[in-house]
């Protein structure tokens, strides 16, 4: 289960990866998504050809065309530059969930795996509790207890987050304590912490990436659903979610205004996914044959 | 078939032993982070606008001063008195809604399930018989779509095709036509009741109002369903006991639809509890789309205002749903595979 | 004597990533009635998968027959469609495994998977007629008294999991003689199992076998068994027959340089102090890379030239004793 990444695998993975089409779908949107945020970070409203802010009742309730992409919305606001304007929220709060959990997980976990006993077992009772809850459901609770604003989904959504990935590290670190090396290590008399940090976490770390990659898909999907909710980033900021939730109103006249974010959301969501799969199936052993 | 009743007692047993504490541990945590995670809560929960006094009403009530495991006690003792607070935007008492909102929320439950089930399993079968062909592909594309998809989306679009483009539904709100009126109260879920009671009107009428929402519940978790069948389906047909069954001479059909498909069962029952979690989870976009007074519709509202009360107590129930589906999962398996009823 | 399978020129090849690797090559054996014809050699020797091509039971996309027939009732098994060997399986042919812990559908009982043997039978002997639940259940409790499963009445609503592996190989045995074939292939039945057990179901097949008037392929990697059961006996490497000769022949007077020097690597009963065990020199081939001519010669100690060149045939050197070398 546990495979560390040197030059030669990573050449044996781009290679795989360039084969499959979906995967390059996913690769291309994907990186769309993630150039388009940071270009908007630091160029701003300039990266769009209209105002998203700008309101023009004369402009309202155009069909998408070659003038505006995506349509304008009930005030006239181009759809098109409100969505580019949208995306570096959904990347920050998606890539901080997932990273943020990571970490913390995959430290906890470890640990935990590696010390077994009744550590391990109380650890894994609360681990049960967490996922227990629908993850939306404790997301919205947390936000709602913290209040609006997007550190705050980011942090309600954390709390749901984590375990998973303590359980994927946990699991790893149960396999790989019997392994050779690790008592190698033991023996040379390297220092309990020193073990997991330096030797177990490192080989653990391809099905936990694999799972990262396909979960940022998620944790925008999240974010989004946590938006529309009315929870998150709060008007007039742009964001797909709340987009969605604006325009439903309108949605037998002007159907764009809400289903194309929600296409965006979806596209971007879909990327990540197979992204994740498509390495899954690159680190696949059978597959490298 | 044989079942020897002692083995499977203890078993429950077991698991609700577990599942009480799995619902303790979340009541402590929303319970933590209602109080310990913002500092303030009374001044939170008054609202922006609240005199001292109605500040430190509040903080009497819920003994706020107090040190936090007394305040604990004194919120498991209002749970369990079935005291779960007052929403301060509807200014009903949490659980009196909940109440009266959780049946149409399980009929919806229920109908998304069945509705995976139906069409999930007979797509994880074919796909893995025929692997790699045209149900292959599109098993991997609806799993793929279910898994990416935000639920607002799907419930949109199927309002939009069937509802407004192709005028298939009678109209799209609620869980009857305005014109029919509800079947006698028994089980609380429109379709049955009407069955019992005979009520030909509002059972078509409430299958009608389940279709669509059902639908859009059951997109987010058919892929999952359905990929699970398909990998326990292609592991069973490579398995030593199916090399027997085809060396006895049995037809394909068989081996499929008696041995195999009963062996692949492990893993999608298994899930059961993930697919209530989604579908809760999703039921509180959807059932406000639809306009379907449930839960999650009750929860969704609350949400937009900020009301932690109504919200926690979404929660607790939702978290209890799952824990049944746990249960309920472990009893099927029980009654599927005889190697866990006789340990 | 009247051969009940004759395979002539069987050729078996299979497409893998690692290339391609010929499992049989041009194999000739025939079985008579009421025979039990032993097939012993080393793992990877191709023995099993003349088994799974009898049965049709190749793995489809991998395995190709470029050449030979396969002979039962005066027809070619290689030419029936799918459905004709489904109607072949089980009743006319059957067969058993070596992995008793795994062969059985965990989640039906016994008495329901021999049942369904039964049930089979009769369908294709021509309807049910007179055959009611009841009677194919007493016929079932029968059978797993004919194999010697005690209390045969509360074992047959047991599930698998809860008999050894010795038990469950009687079930399986009843399961492939229950419908009263023709010929039963048994593929190391006894491997996975602890001595005395195998000893108890090697007579067990033996005079079930008899009574059902069956003829048996028996394989096994293990002289001594194949000794215990067989009445003929045929020794394979590297997927092609190096001798064929009765059981006595075969212990008494080997003539393949192959067969004799595994019939000296174990110890005989008699000099069991005395005699040294020989091991064989160099190892089994890789199946995609089979040395040219006759396939044993880089391990054999009477090799001369013209073994790498030509592949010996098959010939009968005295009645009954056939051997593939062209030293003796």
């Amino acid at each position: 289960m546990g495979v560390s990444i040197d030059r030669r695998e990573i050449t044996v993975i781009l290679t795989i990866l360039r084969r499959d089409r979906l995967s390059i779908f996913g690769i291309a949107v994907a990186a769309a998504f993630i150039a388009t945020s940071t270009a908007v970070v630091i160029l701003g409203s300039k990266l769009v050809p209209y105002d998203p802010t700008q309101v023009n009742m004369m402009l309202a309730f155009q069909a998408p065309s070659f003038q505006h992409l995506f349509g304008t919305d009930n005030l006239g606001r181009d759809i098109f530059s409100r969505c580019v304007i949208a995306a570096p929220i959904d990347a920050q709060i998606g890539f901080s969930i997932v990273g943020i959990s990571v970490l913390i997980g995959t430290v906890l976990g470890s640990f935990s795996g590696y010390i077994g006993g009744k550590v391990d077992e109380t650890f894994m009772r609360i681990t049960d509790v967490f996922i227990s809850v629908p993850t939306l459901v404790l997301a919205v609770v947390v936000a709602v207890a913290l209040g609006p604003g997007v550190e705050h989904v980011i942090e309600a959504n954390l709390v749901g987050w984590w375990p998973v990935y303590a359980r994927l590290a946990r699991a790893g670190a149960l396999s790989l304590k019997e392994s050779q090396f690790i008592e190698a290590a033991k023996v040379a008399g390297i220092s309990r912490h020193k073990i997991i940090l330096k030797h177990v976490l490192p080989n653990n770390i391809s099905p936990i990436l694999v799972y990262a990659t396909l979960d940022i898909g998620n944790a925008i999907l999240y974010a989004s659903v946590l938006s529309y909710l009315g929870l998150g980033a709060q008007p007039p900021q742009a964001e797909w979610g709340r987009m969605v939730y604006d325009g439903q109103v309108y949605l037998v006249n002007a159907w764009w205004i809400s289903i194309i974010p929600g296409v965006v959301i979806f596209a971007v969501a879909l990327a990540f996914n197979l992204l994740g799969d498509a390495l899954r199936d690159a680190f696949d052993p059978r597959y490298r044959k | 078939m044989v079942v020897r009743p002692r083995g499977l007692v203890v078993f429950i047993a077991r698991r609700i032993v577990l599942s009480v504490g799995v619902l303790f541990g979340v009541i402590f945590i929303t319970f933590f982070i209602s109080r310990v995670a913002i500092p303030n809560p009374a001044r939170v929960w008054a609202g922006p606008r609240a005199s001292p006094a109605a500040i430190a009403a509040l903080t009497a009530r819920f003994h706020l001063a107090d040190p936090i495991y007394v305040q604990f006690y004194y919120y498991l003792v209002d749970l369990l008195h079935g005291d779960w607070g007052v929403s301060p935007s509807s200014g009903q008492p949490v659980f009196t809604s909940i109440a009266t909102y959780l049946p149409a929320t399980v009929e919806l439950t229920i109908a998304a399930i069945i509705l995976t089930t139906l069409i999930g399993i007979p797509l994880g079968v074919f796909a893995a018989t025929n692997k790699d062909g045209v149900v292959d592909h599109l098993c991997r594309v609806v799993s793929l779509s279910g898994v990416a998809s935000p639920p607002f989306l799907a419930a949109l679009l199927l309002q939009l095709i069937f509802f407004y483009f192709l005028k298939l539904f009678p109209d799209s709100g609620g869980r009857l036509s305005i014109s029919v009126a509800p079947p006698t109260t028994i089980t609380g879920l429109y379709t049955v009741d009407s069955i019992i009671t005979g009520d030909l009107p509002a059972f078509v009428s409430a299958l009608q109002h389940l279709v669509l929402p059902s639908f859009a519940l059951a997109f987010l978790i058919l892929g999952l369903m359905s990929r699970l069948v398909r990998a326990s389906m292609l592991e069973a047909l490579t398995s030593d006991y199916v090399r027997t069954l085809k060396a006895k001479g049995l037809s394909r059909r068989l081996i499929i639809y008696k041995h195999a498909l009963r062996n692949s069962m492990t893993q999608p029952v298994t899930a059961l509890s993930i697919y209530v979690a989604y579908t809760l989870g999703g039921s509180v976009v959807i059932e406000s789309i639809f306009s379907w007074p449930g839960v999650g519709r009750y929860a969704a509202q609350a949400a937009q205002v900020f009301d932690l009360p109504a919200v926690m107590g979404t929660t607790i129930v939702f978290t209890l749903g799952v824990v049944f589906a746990n249960l309920a999962a472990d009893i099927l398996l029980a009654v599927i595979d005889p190697r866990i009823r006789l340990r | 004597m009247h051969p009940v399978l004759e395979v002539h020129d069987l050729s078996v090849v299979f497409e893998t990533f690692e290339g391609r690797y010929s499992a049989l090559n041009s194999i000739d054996v025939t079985i008579n009635e009421s025979e039990v014809m032993g097939l012993v050699g080393e793992s990877g020797c191709g023995k099993s998968t003349l088994a799974l091509a009898v049965m049709g039971l190749l793995p489809r996309p991998h395995a190709k027959v470029p050449s030979g027939s396969i002979t039962f009732r005066g027809k070619n098994l290689l030419s029936y469609t799918e459905k004709e060997m489904e109607q072949v399986r089980g009743t006319d042919i059957s067969m058993i495994f070596q992995e008793p812990l795994t062969s059985l559908d965990p989640l039906f009982t016994i008495g329901d998977q021999l049942s369904e043997t039964i049930q089979i039978k009769l369908q294709r002997a021509g309807g049910n007629a007179g055959w009611n639940s009841g009677k194919v259940k007493a016929e079932v409790v029968n059978w797993m008294k004919r194999v010697g499963l005690a209390d045969p009445e509360s074992a047959i609503e047991r599930y698998p999991h809860e008999f050894s592996g010795g038990m469950r190989q009687r079930v399986m045995i009843a399961m492939a003689l229950a419908a009263e074939p023709q010929l039963m292939l048994a593929d190391e039945p006894t491997s996975a199992l602890d001595v005395t057990t195998q000893v108890q179901i090697l007579r067990l097949v033996k005079s079930l076998v008899s009574q059902v008037r069956a003829s048996v392929l028996f394989i096994s990697h293990d002289l001594a068994v194949v000794a215990q059961i067989a009445d003929r006996v045929a020794v394979m490497y590297a997927g092609i027959i190096v001798e064929e000769a009765s059981v006595n022949e075969i212990f008494e007077n080997p003539l393949h340089p192959y067969t004799q020097a595994l019939l000296s690597s174990f110890p005989k009963e008699k000099s069991i102090k005395k005699s040294r065990l020989e091991i064989i020199r160099g190892s089994v081939p890789n199946l995609t890379h089979i040395p040219p001519g006759c396939p044993f010669h880089p391990r054999c100690q009477l090799m001369k030239e013209g073994c790498s060149m030509a592949r010996p045939e098959l010939r009968e050197i005295s009645p009954g004793h056939k051997i593939a070398c062209d030293r003796p």
